[in-house]
């Protein structure tokens, strides 16, 4: 049964990332008549040559941003229920570090991105990073009760990871390391329009997928044996988790960089705001938010004419909604 | 416990190890000439009958710092002189590659033991003299290595100036630093006169002012002065969500305004660079005449290359003319050769400018085709 305050806040959120999409694509510092990007955007031109571009950009940003902090989000959220641990998230438990390692190897390697082999190795790569990262996660979890102590040994997966990065930078030429040093600053300004189609499709398809999981998460929220006992299969569930989060936050690390924080705060801010505890209905929302704060980030990064890089704001949106969880979590464990 | 304690106090006053004093009786001497400094604001050289003393300093607008060496014309030091240099150097260690080339142009780089960064020297026949002469690398990353820095035993280390508590600790240690800061000066031939300080030390003052003077006159003499109908220009290439433009006042930019060539973001006063919006620049240049790159990219970076990296480009005004400059850091050693070659950099520009009129083989800047 959806109750009614959480339809309200669905369209409230869905209201305010359209209206933040919108907003991402008529201001910025480039200062564009709103009907002129208008008739850009259906198919018109404009005496400025650079605006049709500045506008094209703008768009692609504004659904890159959309899709990845959907997809990270909705990691998150995942996890979250998976380790029932509401500080799990795709750069605590090591999966970004993991995509970053990914990275790494083949930027670092020296293979050139602008070629196809380049560009798909480092997809796969990248991708491969994060779902390797994600199957010794899980192997370690059989062995840890506790998810307190399973949230750290995914941060020495990480840790692990950046010292191998670091022994890789440190062997790396000069263009190698740029490349790198630009990527982990992260953006969503990496496409032209055919790759970003592209990238939105593929993170759909992802989150579409995760829809399956919603109805063991649920279950799982009581407990293994609960989830077993109502006809969850742990097995099938185990493999979706890993192919899910890791096909989602190695997608947008590859492609975005390392966005931090959006995949741990935002599934507390649906937890916080929503009644309902139905993952079906968590599963949008988680997403649309995420997008909402990718673009809300994208806006400020924008606007401070990029000497701000996403990930600085993502880290002062996110960092106090941690905190603010810990203080909750210690509360209720003193309770 | 006692007995660990025992042990420990034992271990610590057998560990206490002994320096060598520096000693000042085996004095070699300099001979020193004076000399005029035109532009430089950073150094000072007073010369005494006894001593030539050598002093570089922050400049007003930058974080202090103070720094003095005396070169001895006699073996009677002054009292108190805890640093000086003794006779012209054998041994030295560079931080910076900018050192290297003020050296070079000396003929005096066979003096140089240890090197900053060595890597990065683009320059193919200095790189392999360097590597002949057995130059040892003696940074990691920033972190200078003192141990190798040690084994050096440099009779002088040519350090920057941030970092002063690594400078205090390399005096205790018997290094002698100095503090060069040729980066701060606001022009090209302020920048180019550090060489006179180089060659003080070397003992190549006189060398070092005629290659000062004859720079200096082709530097004038091409020198051009910018109305409000020159054409304009902009720099650089982005860097992830930003543009760093340097400002009106950086001395790269006012190499190429003596070129002849009006600055688009003139507004912005300082040295420093300005990050902006990628938009802001994207239509900026579509009205800029020119696009003066100085980037570090693939050798052999061509226009192709350049187009690749964002589309919009093909609507810059600069790209339809085929007035993009392009000074490649992979290949051309721009940031340290540049500061001793300010007349080469400026005779590229003009020449570009001068759509073949003029006859010269380019070194630094290269037209992408």
């Amino acid at each position: 049964m959806v109750k009614i305050s959480d339809t309200i806040l669905l369209a409230f959120i869905l209201t305010g990332t359209g209206f933040l999409f919108a907003l991402n694509l008529v201001t910025g510092p480039e200062k564009i008549p709103t009907g002129v990007v208008l008739d850009l955007l259906s198919g018109g031109t404009a005496d400025n040559p650079a605006w049709s571009f500045i506008v094209e950009s703008r768009l692609n940003r504004s659904y890159v941003a959309l899709a990845s902090g959907g997809a990270l989000a909705l990691a998150g959220l995942i996890l979250q229920g998976y380790f029932r641990n509401p500080l799990a998230g795709p750069d605590v438990l090591g999966i970004s570090s993991g995509a970053s390692l990914g990275v790494a190897l083949v930027v670092l390697g020296g293979l050139s991105l602008t070629t196809l082999s380049g560009g798909l190795a480092l997809v796969l790569s990248g991708i491969g990073g994060a779902l390797l990262m994600m199957i010794l996660l899980l192997s370690v979890s059989r062995f840890i009760r506790s998810s307190v102590t399973l949230l750290v040994a995914g941060l020495m997966f990480g840790y692990f990871s950046g010292a191998i990065i670091n022994v890789l930078f440190q062997l790396a030429d000069q263009h190698e390391t740029r490349a790198y040093v630009v990527w982990t600053l992260g953006s969503f300004e990496v496409f032209n329009h055919n790759e970003g189609l592209l990238y939105l499709c593929a993170i759909l398809i992802c989150s579409m997928l995760s829809l399956f999981v919603s109805k063991a998460l649920n279950a799982l929220v009581l407990g293994n044996e609960y989830a077993s006992s109502s006809g969850i299969s742990l097995g099938r569930t185990k493999l979706l988790v890993i192919g899910i989060t890791g096909l989602l936050a190695g997608i947008v690390t590859v492609y975005c960089g390392p966005v931090s924080f959006i995949g741990v705060a935002v599934p507390q801010l649906v937890r916080m705001a929503m009644k309902s505890r139905n993952h079906l209905l968590m599963i949008p929302a988680a997403f649309i938010l995420g997008g909402f704060l990718a673009i809300a980030s994208d806006i400020i990064v924008r606007l401070s004419g990029g000497s701000l890089p996403l990930n600085t704001v993502t880290a002062m949106v996110g960092a106090p909604v941690i905190i603010w969880t810990l203080i909750k979590m210690n509360r209720r464990a003193e309770v | 416990m006692k007995r660990f304690f025992a042990c420990l106090l034992t271990l610590l006053i057998l560990g206490c190890v002994s320096h060598p004093e520096t000693d000042s009786d085996d004095l070699s001497v300099f001979e020193c000439d004076t000399f005029e400094i035109k532009y430089a604001k950073g150094f000072e050289v007073i010369h005494g009958a006894d001593f030539t003393k050598i002093i570089t300093k922050s400049l007003p607008d930058n974080d202090f710092f103070r720094d003095s060496i005396l070169l001895p014309h006699t073996a009677n030091l002054p009292e108190g002189a805890i640093k000086f240099c003794n006779g012209p150097l054998r041994r030295a260690c560079c931080q910076s590659l900018t050192h290297i080339a003020f050296l070079d142009k000396l003929q005096s780089v066979d003096c140089v033991n240890g090197l900053c960064a060595m890597d990065y020297v683009a320059d193919e026949e200095l790189y392999g003299r360097l590597v002949k002469n057995g130059v040892e690398e003696i940074c990691n990353g920033e972190q200078i290595q003192s141990e190798i820095l040690l084994k050096l035993a440099p009779d002088i280390f040519f350090m920057y100036p941030f970092g002063d508590a690594m400078q205090a600790d390399f005096s205790e240690k018997g290094i002698t630093t100095l503090l060069i800061a040729e980066y701060l000066e606001e022009s090209q031939l302020a920048r180019l006169e550090w060489i006179k300080l180089f060659g003080l030390l070397v003992g190549r003052a006189d060398e070092a002012t005629d290659y000062f003077d004859k720079v200096e006159a082709d530097y004038l003499e091409m020198e051009t002065t910018i109305g409000d109908g020159s054409p304009t220009f902009l720099m650089n290439l982005p860097y992830g969500d930003s543009w760093f433009m340097p400002s009106s006042r950086s001395v790269g930019v006012e190499l190429i305004e003596d070129a002849g060539l009006t600055y688009l973001y003139s507004r912005d006063d300082g040295t420093e660079n300005v990050p902006r919006s990628l938009e802001e620049v994207w239509g900026d240049g579509t009205v800029a005449d020119w696009w003066i790159i100085i980037a570090e990219r693939p050798a052999g970076f061509s226009m192709a290359d350049l187009l690749a990296e964002n589309e919009v480009y093909r609507e810059f005004e600069s790209v339809k003319r085929g007035d993009v400059l392009m000074c490649n850091t992979t290949e051309v050693d721009y940031f340290a050769k540049g500061v001793v070659e300010p007349d080469v950099i400026l005779r590229d520009l003009r020449f570009h400018m001068s759509k073949g009129w003029m006859k010269h083989e380019p070194v630094y800047f290269f037209r992408l085709e």
